[in-house]
Order: C-alpha cells, then sequence, then structure tokens
C-alpha cells in the first residue's frame, strides 16, 4: 500500500509537469497584447479623468503635446520601479512640449497619496480606481504604457514587465517631440 | 533612486517548552531589487539552545535526553548539567527571472550541513496559473561530540527534494495552491547520543539508513468582506519507514485598522507510527535491526494554536522618514501534542523597506 | 494497513487528480490586472507568510515526524 501511495504521488508529479510544461514554455511572465490603439485613444479622449489634488485632466486638453500615459498601482512592484525613472521623464519633456501622466488603478486614493507624497513624485497622477480605464480596456497586466503624439493618437503601447519600457517611451516621445521640431534636450 | 527596493528583517524567536528546552533565535533576512529582473536575498540565524540536565542515570530511557528534540551528549559527569549549543544558519539566493539559485549552510559544534537548490516558476494558462519546479541538494557530515556511552563516529547524510507547485487564482479573491514533494534521504537518520532500553539493557538507537519521504499539500486563500481573509491547508505525508500524516489548518486574518489586522491559526496534526517503533524492545536487535526512542516515530497527535499582529507603520501615515518605511509584527504560538509535551513560541519581528 | 487508513490513502488518490484538473483551469473565467488586488494583500498573498511558514515547519520538523507542505526543503541540522 505505501509502495502504491508513493507510484500514485510519482505518477501525479509527471503528469503536472508533462501537462503545464508546453504551455509553461512561455515563461515567467510574457507581456500580453495590448488593446487596439483605436480603442485605447478612444477610450482615453472621453474619460474624465482627476488628479488626486481634484483638478480635471483632460487628455483633450492635451492635445497638442506629447503625452506619455502609464497605468499602474501602488500593490504592483515593478509599477512602483519605474514611478521615479517617470518622474524624471516628466520633468524634461514638460520644457518642450510633452507630459507623463500615471494613472493608479487602486482602491483606495489614499494609498495612492501616501505613495506619492513619501517618495515626492511631482508628476501628474490621477486616481481612477479599478473600474474605470483599467476595466474599459480590459488590461491584463500593469504596468501599461502609452505614448500619444500631438494628435493624440496611440504611436506605442506595452504591457507588463518588458524591460526598459521607460526608455523605449523615453525615445519615442523624444522623437515625436523632434519631428515637430522641437528638442527635449 | 529606486522605490522600495531593498527590505530589512531583524526578528527575535524565543522557543520553550515543557522539557525545559530554550531556544533563542537571532535572525535577519535582506533582500534587493538589482537590474535585469534580478533579486537578491539573503538569511542569517544565530541560535543558542540550551538542553537542561537529565533527571534520571545517563543512558536510561527515562533520561530526559531520550525525549528532548536537541541533541546532546554526556560525558564526563556533566549529565545533570544544562547544555548549550550554538547554530549559525546562512541562506542566499539570486533571482533571475523565472529561475532562482539558492545556497544553504548550518553549522553547530556537532553538525554541518549544506544545500544548494534551483527553483523556476512560469505563468502560464493567461497568467492564471503558476507552475513553479523546485530541486534541492543537501549534504550532511556528522561529528557527534564525545559522549559516555555511544561510540557513533562521523557520519553523513545526503538529501535530495524535488517538489512540483500550481498556483491557479479562481476568482478576485479565492487562490488555490496544489502542491507534490519527494525526499530521498540516505544516511546517519537517528540520535548519535541516544540509547534505548532493550532486551533488559541499554543499545544505541539506529533508525534505517535510507527514508523516502513524500507528500501532497493544498492551500485555499479566501478573501472575506470587511478586509478579512480565510485560508485553509491541508497535507498530506507518507514515508517508507511506514508514517501516515495528516495535518489541517485555518488561518482568519482581519484588518482592525488600516495597516494593521490580526490573524489567528489552528492547526491539526495527526500521524501513525513507524513500523520499528515499539513501546518496548525484547531483543536487542529491535525490529529487523532498528530500535528508537524517538517519540516523533510513535503515534502522535497535536494541536496548535497561534495569534499575530501585523502592523505597516507607512499606512499610519507616519511621516517620519524611518518609521514610516517600517513594519512591525509580533506572535505567539501554543503547540501540545498527545505526547504530554507542550512548547511555546514568541516572536518578534520588525522590518524596514528603503 | 488499517482499514481507516486504506480509505483515507484511496479518498487521496481519488481527490488528487481532481485538484490538478481543476488547477489546470477547466472552467474558471478569467482574472484580470485590476481585479488583482486583494490577492496581493499581505492576508491574502502566499509569499507574504513564505518565510513565517518555512520558520514554522522547521520547528514542527524537529518535534513530528514528516515534513513538508511549504514548496521547498529546509536545510539539514542537527534539530533532531
Amino acid at each position: 500500500m505505501t509502495g502504491t501511495i508513493s507510484r500514485r504521488i510519482g505518477a501525479l508529479a509527471l503528469v503536472a509537469v508533462a501537462t503545464l510544461a508546453p504551455a509553461a514554455g512561455a515563461g515567467h511572465r510574457a507581456a500580453s497584447p495590448a488593446p487596439d490603439p483605436a480603442r485605447i485613444r478612444t477610450a482615453l479622449e472621453r474619460h474624465p479623468l482627476r488628479t488626486l489634488d481634484g483638478r480635471e485632466l483632460s487628455l483633450a486638453k492635451l492635445e497638442g503635446q506629447v503625452v506619455v500615459v502609464q497605468f499602474w498601482a501602488t500593490w504592483c512592484a515593478p509599477c512602483r520601479r519605474e514611478l521615479p525613472a517617470l518622474d524624471a521623464l516628466d520633468r524634461r519633456l514638460f520644457p518642450h512640449g510633452g507630459r507623463v501622466i500615471a494613472i493608479s488603478i487602486d482602491a483606495d486614493a489614499a494609498n495612492v497619496r501616501r505613495f506619492v507624497r513619501a517618495h515626492k513624485l511631482s508628476l501628474p497622477v490621477c486616481h481612477d480606481g479599478p473600474d474605470g480605464l483599467a476595466k474599459e480596456l480590459a488590461l491584463d497586466q500593469i504596468p501599461f504604457t502609452v505614448v500619444l503624439d500631438r494628435d493624440g493618437s496611440v504611436a506605442y503601447a506595452t504591457t507588463g514587465n518588458e524591460t526598459d519600457v521607460v526608455a523605449a517611451a523615453d525615445k519615442i516621445a523624444n522623437r515625436l517631440i523632434a519631428s515637430s521640431g522641437e528638442e527635449a534636450r | 533612486m529606486v522605490l522600495d527596493d531593498q527590505t530589512v528583517d531583524c526578528l527575535i524567536q524565543l522557543f520553550n517548552d515543557s522539557d525545559h528546552v530554550v531556544v533563542r533565535s537571532a535572525i535577519g533576512n535582506y533582500e534587493t531589487t538589482m537590474a535585469h529582473d534580478s533579486h537578491f536575498q539573503m538569511h542569517w540565524n544565530n541560535e543558542q539552545v540550551t538542553v537542561p540536565g537529565i533527571k534520571a542515570p545517563p543512558g536510561s530511557s527515562e533520561a530526559v535526553d531520550a525525549i528532548t528534540t536537541a541533541s546532546r551528549p554526556i560525558s564526563g559527569g556533566d549529565a545533570y548539567s544544562d547544555y548549550v549549543k550554538t547554530r549559525n544558519e546562512f541562506q542566499g539566493g539570486v533571482t533571475h527571472g523565472p529561475a532562482e539559485l539558492q545556497y544553504y549552510l548550518s553549522t553547530e559544534p556537532d553538525y554541518l550541513a549544506q544545500q544548494v537548490a534551483a527553483n523556476w516558476n512560469g505563468d502560464v494558462r493567461d497568467d492564471q496559473t503558476n507552475l513553479a519546479l523546485g530541486t534541492s541538494y543537501g549534504w550532511d557530515s556528522i561529528d557527534p561530540a564525545v559522549d559516555d556511552d555511544t561510540r557513533q563516529g562521523h557520519a553523513t547524510k545526503k538529501t535530495w527534494h524535488g517538489n512540483a507547485v500550481a498556483t491557479r487564482i479562481l476568482t478576485p479573491g479565492t487562490i488555490l495552491r496544489f502542491g507534490l514533494e519527494l525526499n530521498l534521504v540516505e544516511g546517519l537518520q537517528h540520535n548519535p547520543y541516544r540509547n534505548v532500553y532493550a532486551g533488559g539493557t541499554n543499545v544505541p538507537e539506529r533508525h534505517p539508513d535510507h527514508r523516502s519521504r513524500r507528500d501532497l499539500f493544498l492551500k485555499l486563500n479566501q478573501a472575506l468582506p470587511n478586509r478579512s481573509s480565510l485560508k485553509f491547508s491541508y497535507r498530506f505525508y507518507n514515508d517508507d519507514w511506514g508514517i501516515d500524516s495528516h495535518e489541517l489548518g485555518a488561518t482568519l486574518s482581519q484588518y482592525v485598522t488600516h495597516g494593521l489586522f490580526a490573524s489567528w491559526d489552528y492547526r491539526w496534526y495527526t500521524q501513525t507510527a513507524a513500523d520499528f517503533w515499539r513501546a518496548e524492545y525484547l531483543s536487542v536487535t529491535g525490529v529487523d535491526g532498528y530500535l528508537t526512542g524517538d517519540y516523533r516515530m510513535a503515534r502522535l497527535a497535536s494541536h496548535l494554536f497561534g495569534v499575530t499582529l501585523d502592523a505597516d507603520l507607512a499606512a499610519f501615515d507616519v511621516r517620519t522618514p524611518v518609521l514610516g518605511s517600517m513594519g512591525v509584527k509580533g506572535s505567539w504560538e501554543r503547540y501540545f501534542n498527545s505526547n504530554n509535551y507542550s512548547a511555546n513560541f514568541v516572536t518578534a519581528q520588525v522590518t524596514y523597506r528603503f | 494497513m488499517s482499514a481507516s487508513r486504506t480509505t483515507i490513502a484511496r479518498a487521496t488518490r481519488r481527490l488528487a487528480p481532481a485538484l490538478l484538473l481543476l488547477l489546470l483551469g477547466t472552467g474558471c473565467a478569467q482574472v484580470r490586472a485590476y481585479q488583482r488586488e486583494r490577492l496581493t494583500d499581505p492576508i491574502m498573498s502566499f509569499d507574504a507568510v513564505k518565510k513565517d511558514a518555512a520558520r514554522r515547519t522547521h520547528a514542527l520538523d524537529a518535534r513530528e515526524g514528516s515534513t513538508g507542505g511549504n514548496g521547498g526543503a529546509g536545510g539539514g541540522c542537527a534539530c533532531n
């Protein structure tokens, strides 16, 4: 009976590995595909946003600027790691017609305020909650980063843990700004 | 500057039991995130074990050292004195993407243990399931201290471990984990200082040199309203020494206020006896050459109750730079089993994120 | 083996494959990123209690005849 139990447990282990291993070739956490760009643009244009200090922020009002938008949450460790770089990017882009906006999907705005205050972030941070834009866009992964050109069209969108997302967004934003005759640096 | 990139934990754990064994553990943990999706973690533990003097003639089955779980030698008339032993433990690991490598070392006067481990994990099936595979190999070097009535010389023990664990998100508030584990152990697996009363005399304890240990476990975490959760766990264990065991656990956690939660634990455990365990051995050869004075080889049942308070000072809007990045935790666990044995575990922990 | 052990062993053999199928996701709805906040809370996360669970397992391994349940082996010591 003891031998039978160990054989069954061993067989179960082999079944688990054999069944899941082919799918596991996808790796640690591959980025899932971003939503359709047209859908992203429509949602961002229509959905009202508010900053943490209560000011209304409309992406329609930012038309004419290059805008980097990142969806994030205080409970997402990779999101937290990217925020200082986004904050620095915002300070570089702002004098040259660019802006970075961080949209938090935390359930509790108090967590977001506490985080922004503790880390002295100066970029515009909006609290939209889990049932706002993130739900409308059916986001599978965060951080989710979008770069909008001066016309409001989506020039770049990516999800998840792709390395150097901020560097990629930086490069694309600067290229878009430069293509209109100005430089970010 | 990278936010919340590093974490340091410091813990003190105090253990005492009904046999007056006292263990003081001073534990530290350090973790940091590095570039390129990498992570480094380190753990150390300085442990001081005090085993009281025995209350019966050395080598007799009534001697306390037959039922304590800390090894102690007896020599030169020191049987009635407390025996103090220090153990130092170190573990380090590096994670890169889905893969992790770890090294473990434990050293004490009569025992040196080392282990290397490798783990891999990946999200599959649209990130709803995480599959983790792990393996480790441990090699121990045992050099018993001088003891009056046992002659165990240098010995070794090797352990190979493998596990497969699947974790599945069922709903936004429910997560399930299932795991299978296997341990193959070879080498010295009994207490080199312990004697067993058999056939009218004292004979050194002897366990088999080979042991195949396997278990399957299931854990379910369920979020409840009002910021609380209920966790259930079950483990079935079986080995080729004849021990089967069942463990059932439950934990209720509730937020008292923002950043402060309390947890209540209960654990029930039962096991069967090893095939070679006997209350009395009529012959010095025991059962197929094996004899044990270790109560852990006997039929056993136990209960454990615990309570924990965990506070994240950042959530209290503490604005000082250091306190605002700290967490504190305290817990007390009470354990007792059917062998008239009971123990207390008290732990205090401070965490700092920077 | 006693009748009760046989019954338990049989039930475990039947239970384990069913649990594996459950985990492989037959019929479970997809939980998206914006729905996962509660799962990262310390009162829900497996990772948050990993070290505590390992310490408890280590202490109980030295006091009972079995081991395991955390998905990894604890290292050796003379805690026996």
